[in-house]
């Protein structure tokens, strides 16, 4: 209790030292940056006759909220504080009044009650105009120590932008300059990003030449040259210019709200997920906007279009919001990435609003964050277009996977048809006339007294030949035997072993023939290299799989690794793969097993008993 | 033999020119008469019915009936035609098949005239003619013992030797130099050719049944 009573006449007793003080301002010793709270009297809406009635008039209300601030408009406005040097040396200050589009931004400093200093500026004053070459407007003067001082500041918001609200800070002219070394090394650092974010974007357009990547470098200048404009550094160096005026700036803000949606619509994927009422709205909105732009930047313009700008440009966060939270709902990754990245500058929007409706109180330092925020979004934006980006690269290549491997199963298949053509005609019709050659050729020798014994041995060896040919291209009636019977037929060197257990399924005849082929591929290997007086081929048809195993007593493929390692079990792979299956090799010098498993679909219902 | 003591022949092959090279071949045996020749399987049975044949000669591999599916009509509703099936196929399996549904002979193509006649008259007199030089392939694998019944490979009893002694997996994977993974397989493949689950079932089994 005591301490909350201890904390409150602490309070009363501060804030109560303020009020006397608010008079006149003291300064007192070097470093000084100071906003004024407290000491600042404005009169709005009025113009003298002369300036001596300044100091005279009793129009002065103490001022609450501690920026010039004068509301929508284009009228003349006055802010005026005392001020007074405990130092009993003269000091130097720096007035600095933080708005870039003033018509008149008038300093007048008054010693006791006579005029001595007077800075007349304007926003198309170019910089070599202005004190200290400075881009904004600053005031330097200097106090004589135990003396009051006067300073009356003229404040006329610049047509087309109608806004006065500047923030005053009144520097010693030390801290002044190291105040704006920070501030240009700040501004330096996130143009660097901007910059960095801009080649990300470049890079990104240059590898997949998608829209969305030049959208976001379009995005970035429209940011930059804003920030440029709004900060006061176009209109020093292009006075009197469309480029230097404040409508440029609004114009580009405005452009800068379209191309936001346009980036918005390809980040989310909008299109593609709207209905097509929604998306033509959309695409009405961003024309809404791009024709606000082009009447700031090309038409003479009209007194109210700075409010509408600026309630349209609340109208685009709470738009953007509402996209966002949308795609969340359907389920999209990358939308929490952009509600992450334009978070803190709504909120930075909405607290402008707020603080200027006076709901939340007035904290100086927001002002210093604008840019870092823009920034900011930009950034996170970029990582999310990099994501975005190896996101769809890792799918393409799985397309490409998926096309390249139905490619190869295709191809086998259809050499497989050729083959099984190729073998049936060449087993039935070659055959068959071979055959018949061979007959006719056998009346001949009866008729010339055996002269043509020599000829029908050659056509009984063609045939011979054929059907090994033809047995080699495809086994004579596969598709009747079945995978199983065609190993067995297969095997006919004794020292293989063949062996098979579990109930025999009946696969699709591709799968089977492949099956087959790696079969025939295995044992060639082993036979040729292995040097292997056994090899056992085992088959199980498991519930779910085919187990197949060529396992042999040779001396393995490490010394014939080239070999074996070549076409052969190339083929082999090959074939596994687009069968889904699995393959394990293991070799010694004791000998080698290559087993590989093809999975099927478990038995639905009871085999087909004719099969 | 009298003329009207003639055999009556019909040929069913699609292919053109060895139908025409058999009727050359058999038209200049005087006891024989080739009554017709037919290239399509839907004919066949119509050509029967009209021709009314003693014997056939059946291809197998007719471009839209298969000649043992023929067989099968033929014999429901022809059955005093003698079938034989004269084919490209040297296979057992197909010979088999073709004796089980009750034709009467099955000659290679490529035989020669004196066995093509000689088989004409066996069929005739009532016997089969079945080519003994078809071989039976792989079939007759004797299976004696229980370990052949089970097809276990060498490897597997070998690892069943050593589970029986009482190795795990990786003390086997290091005796037989192969990996753990392999042995885990080895066992899972056991398992299911014995139908067992376990170990100790396994080495019961293994033990009762001396593998």
């Amino acid at each position: 209790m005591k301490y909350i009573l201890f904390f409150i006449s602490f309070f009363l007793i501060f804030g109560d030292l303020k009020a006397q003080q608010n008079e006149v301002f003291v300064v007192k010793g070097n470093v000084l940056e100071t906003h004024l709270e407290g000491n600042i009297f404005e009169a709005k809406n009025i113009e003298f006759n002369k300036i001596e009635d300044l100091i005279f008039t009793k129009k002065w209300f103490k001022k609450v909220e501690n920026l010039a601030n004068f509301g929508y408009g284009t009228d003349e406005n006055w802010i005026y504080f005392d001020l007074k040097n405990a130092d009993s040396i003269e000091n130097k200050f720096v007035l600095f009044l933080d708005q870039t589009f003033l018509e008149k931004a008038d300093l007048y400093l008054f010693m006791d009650d006579s005029l001595i200093q007077k800075n007349e500026l304007s926003y198309s004053l170019s910089s070599n105009k202005r004190p200290f070459g400075f881009h904004n407007f600053v005031y330097p003067f200097s106090i004589k120590p135990s003396i009051q001082y006067s300073i009356f500041l003229r404040i006329k918001s610049a047509k087309n932008h109608n806004i006065s609200r500047a923030l005053i800070t009144l520097f010693d002219e030390n801290s002044f300059f190291l105040n704006q070394k920070k501030h240009q090394l700040t501004f330096g650092i996130l143009l660097g990003f901007m910059l960095f974010s801009f080649v990300v974007g470049l890079i990104l357009f240059y590898n997949s030449s998608k829209p969305i990547y030049i959208i976001y470098g379009v995005y970035i200048l429209v940011v930059l040259i804003f920030y440029l404009s709004n900060n006061g550094f176009l209109n020093v160096n292009f006075p009197n210019n469309l480029l230097g005026s404040p409508q440029f700036s609004n114009g580009i803000s405005m452009l800068g709200a379209s191309v936001q949606l346009i980036f918005i619509r390809q980040f989310l994927s909008l299109p593609s997920k709207l209905s097509r009422f929604s998306n033509q709205l959309i695409l009405v909105i961003i024309g809404y906007y791009v024709l606000l732009a082009f009447i700031y930047l090309f038409f003479p313009v009209l007194p109210f279009l700075p409010l509408i700008s600026r309630i349209s440009l609340i109208f685009l966060g709470i738009l953007l919001i509402s996209l966002c939270v949308w795609s969340i709902s359907q389920k999209s990754k990358v939308a929490y990435l952009y509600l992450f990245a334009i978070v803190p500058g709504i909120f930075l929007v909405a607290y402008f609003l707020f603080s200027a409706l006076k709901i939340l109180p007035l904290f100086f330092e927001a002002f210093a964050l604008p840019f870092p925020i823009s920034v900011y979004e930009i950034i996170v934006f970029g990582f999310g277009l990099v994501y975005v980006f190896t996101k769809e690269k890792e799918e393409t290549e799985h397309q490409l996977t998926e096309i390249k491997q139905k490619t190869a199963h295709e191809i086998i298949k259809a050499q497989e048809q050729e083959r099984q053509r190729i073998a049936q005609d060449l087993h039935d019709d070659l055959g068959s006339t071979l055959s018949m050659l061979k007959n006719k050729l056998s009346e001949s020798n009866e008729t010339f007294g055996n002269q043509l014994l020599m000829e029908m041995k050659i056509a009984d060896k063609a045939v011979e030949d054929l059907r090994e040919i033809s047995q080699n291209l495809m086994p004579v009636l596969f598709l009747q035997k079945g995978l199983k019977r065609a190993i067995q037929e297969l095997i006919s060197l004794n020292n293989i072993v063949f062996l098979s257990s579990g109930n025999e399924r009946k696969l699709d005849w591709e799968t089977e023939l492949s099956i087959f082929r790696i079969v025939k591929e295995l044992l060639n290997n082993a036979q040729k290299h292995s040097k292997a007086s056994k090899i056992e081929t085992n088959l199980i048809y498991f519930e779910d799989f085919l187990y197949l195993s060529v396992e042999d007593n040779g001396c393995g493929f490490r010394k014939t690794d080239k070999e074996i390692t070549g076409i052969g079990l190339k083929n082999i792979s090959l074939r596994v793969d687009y069968l889904n299956g699995k393959i394990s090799k293991e070799s010694s010098e004791k000998g080698t097993m290559i087993a590989i498993e093809i999975p099927y679909e478990p038995n639905k219902k009871n085999k087909n008993p004719s099969d | 033999m009298s003329l009207t003591k003639k055999i009556k022949i019909l040929l069913i092959d699609d292919h053109q020119l060895f139908n025409d090279g058999l009727k050359s071949l058999l038209s200049t045996e005087s006891e024989i008469e080739i009554v017709g020749q037919v290239f399509e399987g839907k004919n066949v049975l119509f050509e029967i019915q009209k021709l009314s044949p003693q014997l056939i000669f059946l291809d197998i591999n007719l471009p839209d009936e298969n000649g043992i599916e023929l067989s099968k009509k033929v014999i429901k509703d022809f059955p005093s035609v003698k079938i034989i099936l004269l084919t490209m196929y040297a296979d057992f399996q197909m010979q088999k098949e073709a004796k089980k549904i009750g034709v009467h002979g099955y000659i290679l193509k490529n035989t020669s005239k004196k066995e093509l006649l000689h088989g004409i008259s066996a069929v005739l007199e009532g016997k089969n003619c079945f080519d003994e030089k078809i071989n039976k392939g792989v079939e007759d694998i004797s299976k004696d013992d229980l370990s052949k019944k089970l097809n276990l490979t060498e490897r597997e009893k070998e690892i069943i030797k050593y589970i029986r002694e009482g190795l795990d997996s990786y003390q086997i994977a290091e005796k037989v130099n192969l990996s753990y993974l392999t042995i885990k397989t080895h066992r899972r493949n056991i398992h299911f050719k014995i139908g067992t689950s376990t170990t100790s079932e396994l080495i019961r089994f293994a033990n009762e049944n001396g593998i």
